[in-house]
């Protein structure tokens, strides 16, 4: 880039990934069309995804604060993703949000549980 | 039981978004103190879901033009179609005639002449792109 950067590479999310997701995407909506990105294209993406973080937190944040707390919840993300009408996405993300808790509690009973488990297999 | 849980790996930890950058990106916001683990993923697919969104809009506008590749000018058009997208994103984006400039420094000189009134407990997105004062002045070369 030609020009200096404002804000350091560290505070964006990395092109790689954005890449990645944008082209996944793509190749489930058209399996038969290759379709690529132009690189102007592909900043612009990281761009809007950072844009994106910055609109969501600072409305759940808005939220929360209303609601006299300190810390952001779930709750108040998927609110936020209401307020600003993104409301296709509330279902999708709780899905994804059960599916998350569900794993990190059969890690933390596996964890518990894993002497016991290691035991047991041992012995039997 | 093993099984299960490498299923559950693959499905509910995809290794899409870089969680530790998402919150680092959220907490330039001063007024964010804290966020739950749930609330940080959540904001991560989030941005996952809108990327996928938009990378869908801006492709049905290339191929509308029977292209293959996504340019900015497609972009903007899938910005414009959609309007809680463009509520946030129309101001950033850089027109397609000119060279990428970061949204940061070019927001001084595009900004709308109507302000629209803003929905309950949002601010506008440009707080965001006041510069610090203690950073450094940005060098522009001239070509």
């Amino acid at each position: 880039m030609e020009t200096e950067k404002v804000v350091p590479e560290a505070e964006e999310l990395p092109k790689t990934i954005v890449r990645r997701v944008v082209k996944d995407k793509l190749h489930n909506c058209s399996p038969d069309t290759d379709i690529s990105v132009h690189k102007d294209a592909l900043l612009a993406f990281c761009e809007s995804a950072r844009i994106f973080i910055h609109y969501l937190s600072a409305t759940a944040n808005d939220i929360c604060k209303e609601s006299k707390r300190q810390t952001i919840n779930a709750e108040d993300v998927l609110k936020a993703i209401e307020e600003i009408d993104f409301t296709e996405f509330v279902d999708p993300l709780r899905d994804s949000l059960d599916g998350q808790l569900t794993f990190r509690n059969w890690i933390f009973i596996f964890c518990c549980n894993f002497p016991a488990f290691y035991f047991k297999r041992r012995n039997a | 039981m093993a099984e299960e849980a490498e299923e559950q790996n693959t499905e509910t930890t995809r290794p899409e978004f870089p969680v530790g950058r998402v919150k680092k990106i959220m907490k330039l916001d001063e007024d964010i103190n804290k966020v739950t683990s749930e609330a940080l993923f959540v904001v991560s697919r989030s941005t996952e879901l809108f990327l996928r969104f938009l990378a869908e809009k801006s492709a049905e506008a290339a191929i509308e033009k029977k292209r293959k590749t996504i340019k900015l000018g497609d972009m903007r058009v899938a910005v414009k179609m959609h309007r809680p997208t463009s509520d946030f994103l129309l101001d950033s984006l850089p027109l397609p005639i000119q060279s990428l400039d970061r949204p940061a420094t070019g927001k001084a000189r595009s900004r709308p002449a109507v302000e629209k009134p803003l929905p309950v407990g949002t601010r506008r997105i440009d707080r965001f792109f006041h510069k610090p004062e203690n950073e450094v002045p940005v060098e522009i070369e001239d070509d």
